[in-house]
């Protein structure tokens, strides 16, 4: 039996075991490799593999992290403002007692005011 | 080697999500600020509905008790006297944050009772939590008309309360007996106070001692029963000596005892002694009322205070005896008051007394006669809204102008203003008795104001403020205004300054600077603290130009600062200054120079000096408070012997002069005139001497010693020489005056001669 006969040979054998099984998954492949739509796309995109470095990218998030506890440990809320019950000093000024919070603010509406 | 992590975006995706949930809950249970408060408890930033939501919780944790601790128990309301922002009484307002410098979001009672409630059943009995909750219950039942259930909080406290705390026990026992008191239950009352002295173990209770003996006095007064209330007093109070030097000689606890504690056994010692020298009645009264806003709202849950003389000159104490809190139709009741004088102080919190005003005047004071059933209304006003001059407004022109809301039923209002010094500020009334809700005027009147002079340190050297001699005369200087507002009668109705807390209330800022005049050499000196360079300047501008009244006022202004640092030279400095004041009085007469030199009349014995300014004074200030002028001049009306004619002046002033500081002439004056002691005992009980700040004189009392020595020597003769005596006082005949006092006994006399040579 030279080369090509065991070649043939095989290849009838695998054909004969083989030819119950049928491919029928082309389409899905087809879309797995060369996505179509938005919804075959975001597929693709949510199963992308990335490689991030490790090094890099934790400083940075340990650095946000410290950051952000910090700003809290500081008391700092979004809008900059002491909250109602937030420690706040008394003045009295000509004869009134304001926070002083809000107569710096007064204060200082009056000086732009005065600029404009 | 660089690590490297393959990871698919939707595990990172989620793997983020999920971080940030963590981080997130994290920070919300983190403190925000560094504090001693243990993990899982919210920090003293907390915002009000964050610590609601978190007191919402019905399920009990650690975390929750702690939370209850810090903000409901801790925000001091157990204490009257201490738990809240501003004090506001008669002869002044104290106002402070809380006592553990913790600004906690402030709860209403709706709010804090259902924690106040789990807290008192099933909180953990550690420190003094137990009682704090019990007593906050027992303030808000016991003024919400619900005695029974405030006692019984005031049981479970008793009852949960760990073994070894004694002191808590017989606090909360002590709350018991006056809630009982208040229900009217004296003999359960009498009963439980005399428990606790039998269970009082050897340790010394100086506070403790005195409740408990003014509590059984005022049980024995209700029961009739003065003469042993007077016993167990004057027994408390000799016992209080023993203890409080026992005390003393163990270093360390002795700083935090004060005699203060031992007022309302004093209070009631000296009430003792009043009704035995009159033969008064003892019969408890009661006062009452209801304090509201002007606009017909309740003020539920305020303090107050009724205050006897004593305890007006200190601020409120734990250990006064009258302090009660308004229920929610903002009503107050005192009973069993002792008849006495008083004053009401209101205790506010901040939201409560923002952008309002309790008007009180100086001097208020409510005088309860035995028996009595007394209503005090307190009525809260609006402050008053200011048009102009606000917000640092620049005034350059001639006349400046100010403007505020009306207030009604005001028949008048008082224009005040304030400099601020390096020390303080400086208070300059600017007009009174203004009839509209206006003032205009040419702006050098305020130039011309005298304000009161403070003092700072110059090269190691106390010299007079020159901000302060300047006033409104200092171009670019920022100064404040505020208007009071008063009735037909006097009585103040509303004023413009108080707490301004929220962009609500805080309205127009008061302040304006002035820039019509440019500085005079003397004042640039004067700024620089050359004032004896200064006072040259403005001689010689003055001498340049004899109209220039300005420089004439600065003269006398800087003449009368000297006075007020140098005592030893005022008769000199007086003497010197006359000159100027009298051509002051030709430029631009004026009240207060007026009365100025009547005064030096006084002292120099001129009497038709002393009358011609007296006489043009009282046409100056015809629309001012004469009052102390008027008294002033009846005192020397008696140095010249005219009785008669001070005793009419006298009588006709101490109506509107409340403090009745100059009352001890009238009644040397009644004496010299009328002659009967009887007659002067009379206008002694009707003007009975109020100064605040410093000792009182109880005229009532020197004149009952009198009565009972005249007694003694005969009337008739005792009168004479008691009048001869009086007269040589007043004449300055020391050598017949010393002679009659250097005799042996009439120590009454002698006491009502030293007590007038004392006015003042």
């Amino acid at each position: 039996m030279n080369g090509q006969d065991r070649q043939e040979t095989m290849k009838s054998a695998l054909d004969e075991e083989l030819n119950p099984l049928r491919f029928g998954g082309r389409a899905r492949v087809l879309e797995r490799t060369h996505p179509r739509g938005w919804r075959g796309r975001l597929s693709a995109w949510w199963n992308k593999e990335l490689v991030i470095p490790v090094v890099p990218v934790a400083a940075v998030v340990a650095l946000l992290a410290g950051s952000l506890l910090v700003g809290r440990l500081r008391g700092m809320s979004e809008d900059g403002r002491p909250g109602p019950s937030a420690n706040r000093v008394l003045v009295k000024e000509g004869e009134n007692y304001y926070w002083q919070d809000e107569y710096e603010k007064a204060v200082a509406s009056i000086e732009t005011e005065d600029s404009r | 080697m660089r690590l490297k992590i393959r990871v698919k975006v939707k595990h990172l995706v989620s793997g983020i999500i999920g971080l940030g949930l963590l981080f997130g809950a994290g920070a919300m249970l983190m403190p925000s600020e560094a504090n001693d408060f243990p993990a899982g408890t919210a920090s003293p930033g907390m915002v009000k509905s964050e610590l609601l939501r978190a007191l919402d919780d019905p399920k009990p944790s650690e975390a929750k008790w702690k939370l209850i601790q810090t903000y409901v128990l801790g925000d001091g309301k157990d204490r009257l006297a201490s738990g809240y922002r501003v004090y506001v009484g008669s002869n002044f307002t104290t106002s402070g944050g809380s006592s553990d410098g913790i600004e906690r979001p402030a709860l209403t009672w709706e709010e804090k009772l259902p924690s106040l409630r789990d807290y008192l059943d099933n909180g953990p009995a550690v420190g003094t939590y137990l009682s704090q909750a019990a007593m906050q219950l027992a303030l808000y039942d016991g003024s919400s008309g619900e005695p029974d259930r405030a006692i019984e909080a005031l049981e479970t406290a008793e009852r949960r309360n760990p073994a070894g705390q004694e002191g808590i026990v017989k606090q909360l026992r002590f709350e018991q007996v006056k809630l009982l008191m208040q229900q009217g239950e004296y003999s359960r009352a009498e009963a439980s106070l005399d428990e606790i002295d039998r269970e009082a173990g050897n340790y010394i209770d100086l506070d403790g001692d005195v409740k408990s003996a003014k509590l059984k006095a005022q049980i024995l007064l209700h029961q009739g029963r003065p003469s042993e209330a007077q016993a167990l007093v004057q027994q408390a109070i000799s016992n209080y000596a023993v203890a409080y030097k026992k005390l003393m000689s163990q270093p360390g606890d002795a700083m935090s005892e004060k005699p203060a504690q031992l007022e309302p056994l004093e209070t009631l010692r000296q009430y003792f002694a009043a009704m035995q020298s009159t033969s008064g009645s003892y019969a408890p009264a009661s006062v009452s009322g209801t304090v509201l806003r002007s606009n017909g709202e309740a003020m539920a849950r305020v303090a107050v205070f009724l205050r006897t003389e004593d305890a007006v000159n200190h601020s409120v104490l734990d250990t006064e005896p009258y302090q009660t809190m308004t229920d929610d139709q903002g009503r107050y009741t005192f009973t069993d008051v002792l008849p006495g004088s008083y004053q009401l102080t209101i205790g506010f919190d901040y939201d409560q007394i923002d952008g309002w005003s309790w008007p009180v005047g100086i001097n208020e004071w409510i005088d309860v006669d035995p028996g009595s059933r007394m209503t005090i209304p307190v009525i809260l006003r609006p402050l008053i809204k200011l048009n102009a001059p606000v917000n640092n407004v620049e005034l350059a022109g001639p006349r400046i102008d100010f403007d505020w809301e009306p207030v009604e039923g005001a028949a008048y209002y008082k224009l005040n203003g304030n400099i601020q010094v390096e020390n303080g500020t400086i208070g300059v009334e600017i007009r009174n008795h203004i009839t509209g809700h206006a003032w205009s005027a040419p702006v050098d009147t305020l130039y011309n104001l005298a304000s009161g002079y403070s003092f700072i340190e110059v090269d190691g050297k106390e010299v007079p403020d020159p901000v302060s001699l300047l006033g409104f005369a200092n171009p670019g200087k920022r100064f404040s205004w505020y208007v009071e507002a008063f009735d037909e009668q006097g009585n103040k109705l509303s004023q413009s300054n108080g707490y301004r807390l929220t962009p609500d209330t805080m309205g127009e800022l008061p302040f304006f600077t002035l820039h019509d005049r440019t500085l005079s050499e003397g004042d640039r000196l004067l700024l620089a603290y050359r004032d004896d360079d200064a006072l040259k300047a403005y001689k010689r501008a003055w001498a340049a130009n004899p109209a220039d009244a300005y420089s004439l006022g600065m003269i006398i202004r800087l003449y009368h600062s000297r006075e007020t640092s140098d005592r030893s030279a005022r008769e000199r400095l007086d003497e010197e200054t006359v000159p100027y004041v009298l051509e002051m009085m030709k430029l631009r007469p004026e009240q207060q120079y007026s009365f100025w030199l009547m005064n030096q009349f006084i002292s120099a014995k001129d009497w038709s000096g002393a009358e011609q300014y007296y006489e043009l004074g009282l046409q100056l200030g015809k629309d001012g408070d004469l009052t102390y002028v008027q008294s002033v001049y009846a005192a020397a009306l008696m140095t010249q012997g005219r009785f008669e004619e001070a005793k009419e002046l006298l009588a006709a002033v101490m109506p509107a002069e409340k403090s009745h500081r100059f009352v001890g002439h009238l009644l040397a004056a009644d004496l010299l005139v009328v002659g009967s002691i009887e007659h002067a005992t009379d206008l002694a009980a009707r003007y009975p001497e109020r100064k605040s700040g410093e000792t009182v004189t109880d005229w009532s009392r020197l004149l009952s010693d009198l009565s009972r020595e005249a007694k003694d020597h005969g009337s008739s003769v005792y009168i004479k020489e008691l009048k001869q005596a009086m007269q040589w006082q007043y004449a300055g005949d020391m050598s017949k005056l010393g002679q009659w006092l250097s005799q042996p006994g009439r120590p009454a006399s002698k006491a009502f001669l030293a007590a007038l040579a004392n006015i003042d």
